[in-house]
Order: C-alpha cells, then structure tokens, then sequence
C-alpha cells in the first residue's frame, strides 16, 4: 500500500478515536489500536532517519497506550530502538513513554510497585489472559 | 511474611476448616497471622472463625476483599483502611500472636452479592494495561507492609479460575493442594500442580512449594491403577511426609471425621496429644511440616494443654 494510502487512512483514524474518546464511548480503545496499527505500517516503509518516520514510530507506540495495551507498546519500543540508525532524540522519546507508563502504575498501586515491576504485572497478566487460569492452555 | 495458598481442584475437601485451624493454630504459638478469604464465589471463612455476617445486616462484619478490592478498583490512589476491612480475633496475649481475618465479604448478604458484580465489572484481572492484577498485588502487598504478619494463609478458591490461579501463582509462597483419593480429584490436581510447576513467574520470584494432602481419607487410600500413580507423581512433583519404609515420601493425609465435618469446629487445645483426634493429630503433622518454625513453639504448647485457652466459636 502507498504511504499516502496509509497517510490518509491513519488521519481519518486519528479523528475517529479521538471523537470516541471524547464521548467516552467503550470502542474507543479499539480504534486506538487501528491507529497503532496503521502507523506501524507506515514505520515499516519510513525509516527513522526521516521526520515522517519518527512521527509514525512515536504515533504507534502512544496508540498503543491509548488503546490500553502497554504489552504492545512495549513490544514496538524495544523493535524501534533495536533498529540501526535511529535518532538518539527518537529513542529516550520512545523510553521516555515506556517509563511514564511505568511511573503511573506505580503511583496508582505503591505496594504493588514495591514487591513487583510494572513490566512482570504486564506479563503476569499477558499470561493470564493468554494461557488462562495456572497457564493450563500454554 | 510467608504466603500460604490452600487450594483444592474440587470442593467439599475441608480446605476452608484447614486454613481456620491453621490460622489459630499459628496465632496461639505467638505467630502473627493474617487469614484472607479468596474463595469469592462460596466464602466461608468467617463462618468457619465463628463470625457469619448479623443476619439483619445492622451490626457486625460489613468490610472483606471484594468491598476493598471494590474501593481500589473505583479510586485506587485512595484505598479504604485496610482495618476497615479485617476482623481482629481474640488471641491469647501471652504469646504475642494475632490473627485477623480479611473475608471475602458479609457473604450470604445481599449487599456482599452486589459488590461483588460490581466488582467483576470494574476490576478485570486479566487487563493488559495490569491495573486489575496490581490491584490484587497491591493488597498482598500492603498486608504484608503495613501490618508485618508472619504468615498470610489464603482460602483459594476451588476449580479452575482467574483468582485461585493467581492465588496460587503470583501470591503464594507455598500451595497446600487439598485433594480426595479419587480418579477425577487425583487427575485434575495434578494437571493444576503441573502446570503450576510450569507457569511463568516474574523474575526472581521462586516456583512456590507445593503440599498435596489426601483429604476425608477413610481407610485404604488409593489401592492401584491410575489414582496411586497419579498420587505418587503429585508427590514426585510436591512434597510428602518422610515416613515410607520402602523410601519414598508419603502423602500428607486428613482422615475424615464425621464431627468436624458435621459442625465445623475450630479446636485448639481441646486435647492432649495422645488424645488428640486423629484428625488434630494429622493437622498437627501438616502443620510441622508447613510451618516448621511455628512447630517448636507449638509442640511445646501442644504439651503444655491445660495452659491454653480453650476455643469454641461455634
């Protein structure tokens, strides 16, 4: 698919999360994770190096947040920041989201954070949802 | 603080009267105890420590889990007391020990019912953003920091479900798997216990101890085929009692007793040793060997009988 396909695809879906989002419907996040999904596209065809390129690896992780999936935002970030040539600007931007998110799991649950990192809650609950109830499905 | 989950693949076991003696037990040696009720769907706990909710609802226990946890999910930055939410029970003083219980809630109560699906609606354990399951850790959490117990004993919740799997998993220190000498208890305890060997942890958190004890044993416990294999391997993958001659461990066993099951006592020191029971008796085996360090308070006081307050809640 062309860049500008995509382009427009992801502005329409912008638009539309951002309505949901605003009328506090529960579909929201869903379309969050379509805008993610579609600035990953536009990242695969656009390398860091570029203004465009930044702004769709950046667009894709902070979707992915919005669209409640801190496992995939994980995910993109640690795929990014392993890419050769990227702006050092682009990569403490992208940690930089990973650790806000941390910190704010943190101050919600202190005793939580204490005993657990933000990452193993993440996982433990990635599991649970993926391997159901003692991992009986792994 | 040591974390004890007693789980059961099937119900009607004994597991709730277990954790109720072991908890008084553990608070009349001088230990400091928490009880936590995890069993949201049949809790019992509070039955079982001589505390069911007033009927009329105008007194009485009116906090537990599922309101806490109900309160968190709503402002987690502003969590309730948690002493608003526990029920201290009397302990003798001598000895230092406490036990406070956390039930679930004013279970059979309407209101208990209805936090509870308000409950399942807001707080989805398995959320990807985590905030659901750190809530939960956040509870174990703050047991374990603001009132210092040495031991937390959990009632897990029977068969196969998202809060007994992290009670078991995320939680526990040790898993007590309470199981009857049957085929399909034998069969579907054991899936449980391998996957539990199995299931990822987070980092530096060890793979707990796990206890298989044969409950309402009545006599021969599980002859040949397919149950004694399955028995011998929960052993292979647990932890038995040293006793067999042949060499291998043998399993914990709970022989059943028709009083305790009729009535539900919770006894300690009714008895001197030699009459105790012999389903006190077996405790106290199971006892020595989950919390080995309670044990040598607890033989001494288990000789020193007429010493000790004498219980009978219900």
């Amino acid at each position: 698919m062309s860049i500008e396909t995509l382009n427009a695809l992801v502005s329409g879906a912008i638009w539309r999360a951002e309505q949901l989002d605003e009328l506090g419907l529960e579909t929201a996040p869903s379309a969050w994770m379509e805008v993610s999904k579609l600035e990953e596209e536009i990242a695969k065809i656009t390398p860091a190096k570029e203004a465009e390129g930044r702004i769709a690896r950046r667009g894709a992780v902070r979707a992915a947040f919005q669209a409640n999936d801190p496992v995939r935002a994980r995910e993109l970030v640690e795929r990014y920041t392993a890419e050769k040539g990227i702006p050092k600007s682009l990569r403490n931007d992208l940690r930089g989201m990973l650790k806000a998110d941390s910190d704010e799991l943190s101050d919600e649950f202190p005793f939580a954070a204490k005993h657990n990192k933000p990452n193993d809650v993440r996982m433990l609950a990635n599991q649970l949802r993926e391997c159901g109830p003692f991992g009986l499905v792994a | 603080m040591e974390t004890i989950a007693f789980y059961s693949y099937k119900g009607g076991v004994g597991r709730s009267l277990l954790v109720a003696n072991a908890a008084c037990f553990l608070g009349a040696v001088g230990k400091r105890v928490v009880a936590l009720d995890l069993d949201f769907e049949a809790p019992g706990l509070h039955y079982k420590l001589g505390l069911p909710p007033d009927p009329a609802g105008k007194a009485g226990m009116s906090g537990g889990a599922v309101p806490y946890l109900l309160a968190t999910a709503k402002s987690a930055r502003n969590p309730p007391p948690l002493q608003e939410h526990m029920v201290e029970l009397p302990m003798s003083q001598r000895r230092g020990g406490w036990l406070r219980l956390m039930p679930a809630g004013p279970a059979p109560r309407r209101e208990y019912w209805s936090a509870l699906k308000q409950l399942r609606e807001r707080l989805h354990l398995d959320a990807p953003s985590g905030k659901g399951l750190a809530a939960l850790l956040d509870l174990h959490g703050r047991i374990q920091d603001e009132l210092k117990p040495d031991y937390l004993l959990i009632d897990a919740r029977t068969g196969v479900t998202e809060l007994g799997g992290l009670a078991t998993t995320a939680l526990a220190d040790c898993v007590v798997c309470l199981l009857v000498a049957n085929r399909e208890s034998v069969d579907g305890t054991l899936a449980i216990v391998e996957a539990l060997k199995a299931s990822r942890r987070p980092r530096g958190r060890r793979a707990p101890r796990i206890v298989p004890v044969i409950a309402r044993a009545t006599g021969d416990l599980a002859g040949e085929g397919r149950t004694a294999e399955g028995i011998k391997r929960l052993l292979e993958l647990g932890e038995g009692r040293n006793v067999d001659r042949k060499g291998g461990p043998a399993p914990f066993v709970l022989p059943h007793d028709s009083e305790m099951g009729a009535t539900d006592i919770v006894v300690a020191g009714e008895h001197t040793p030699n009459t105790f029971p012999p389903l006190h008796r077996a405790y106290a085996e199971l006892y020595e060997h989950v919390f080995p360090q309670a044990w040598k308070k607890g033989q001494k006081l288990l000789l020193c009988l007429p010493m000790i307050t004498y219980w009978r809640w219900i």
